[in-house]
């Protein structure tokens, strides 16, 4: 069992890991075939693609943690997903700043308005007191 | 287990291939011409598998005279269902020898054309002075860069010129 569950681990984060190269290459080796807007497009997608798996493994009751060691706890198929979804935002925003066609003030402003909205998104909807009350 | 993520997942797969699909599918490419006695020779392509866009025209030398001008033209050709704008400088070994901004209508090809003296290529052709080939010519290899949009393109033009 617990052999198990090592393997189990070891395949998520060799799956967190190699997504992620993957991810690092598409948005640095194809600058050449696909346009500025097509790359931020393109991982602002893949960033959707992995959240919904995520939040369809959550919801089917997949979230358990797995590993009991203190250290590797966050390891989750759901994580991993979330995980994967924060690293093609992040090459999204940073393929947004390299937009050569855009100014730099709107590349601020759009960036910052970006990051508040969904901290402000993230506390409105999904915050404490939108959770049922302790029985 | 939910559907509805899973809708949303399959949306986001389907919207990236076509968003790759069309992307790959249509192209922006920019050329920097030489003319050679009325013929256009590209001596740098963006985008371009060689390094810095490097397009090497043939070796046989443009012949020019010293004391005219020789044509260079950007195009640019434009694919995409928008505009496109760019900032340009042409330098020749360092020293500015045009700049501008050249406006291109979405799925149309536009280009703009400038002389540049010959003189000034050939006091630009370090790190190798101009070589006589002949009693009254001299062959030199100046470098062009093409910074267009924040990219910077390299390229050269073999010249012969009569004196």
């Amino acid at each position: 069992m617990k052999q198990a569950v090592n393997f189990h681990n070891v395949l998520v984060l060799l799956g967190v890991v190699v997504t992620t190269v993957g991810l690092i290459y598409f948005a640095v080796e194809f600058m050449d075939v696909i346009s500025d807007w097509g790359r931020v497009l393109s991982l602002v997608l893949l960033g959707v693609l992995f959240v919904a798996l995520g939040v369809h493994y959550e919801q089917g009751g997949d979230a358990t943690e797995v590993v009991e060691h203190s250290g590797w706890r966050w390891l989750r198929v759901t994580n991993a997903l979330y995980v994967l979804g924060a690293v093609a935002t992040f090459g999204a925003v940073i393929a947004f700043l390299a937009i050569d066609d855009l100014d730099r003030i709107w590349k601020v402003l759009g960036t910052l308005a970006l990051g508040l909205a969904l901290i402000l998104v993230a506390a409105r909807r999904f915050g404490p007191h939108t959770r049922a009350p302790p029985l | 287990m939910a559907v509805r993520p899973l809708i949303v997942a399959a949306i986001a797969a389907a919207l990236l291939l076509v968003t790759l699909a069309t992307d790959v599918a249509v192209t922006r490419t920019a050329k920097l011409e030489v003319d050679d006695a009325g013929t256009w020779k590209t001596i740098i392509v963006d985008p371009s598998e060689e390094p810095f866009g490097r397009a090497y025209p043939s070796l046989v030398p443009i012949r020019a005279d010293d004391n005219g001008t020789l044509g260079m033209r950007l195009r640019l050709d434009n694919e995409y269902p928008w505009a496109w704008s760019e900032d340009y400088v042409v330098l020749s070994n360092g020293r500015e020898i045009a700049r501008g901004t050249i406006d291109v209508p979405a799925r149309t090809e536009g280009s703009v054309t400038f002389a540049v003296p010959v003189a000034r290529l050939m006091e630009t052709s370090y790190p190798y002075a101009p070589e006589p080939v002949s009693k009254d010519s001299k062959f030199a290899n100046p470098s062009i860069e093409l910074v267009l949009g924040g990219r910077y393109l390299y390229g050269s033009i073999a010249l012969e010129v009569s004196e």
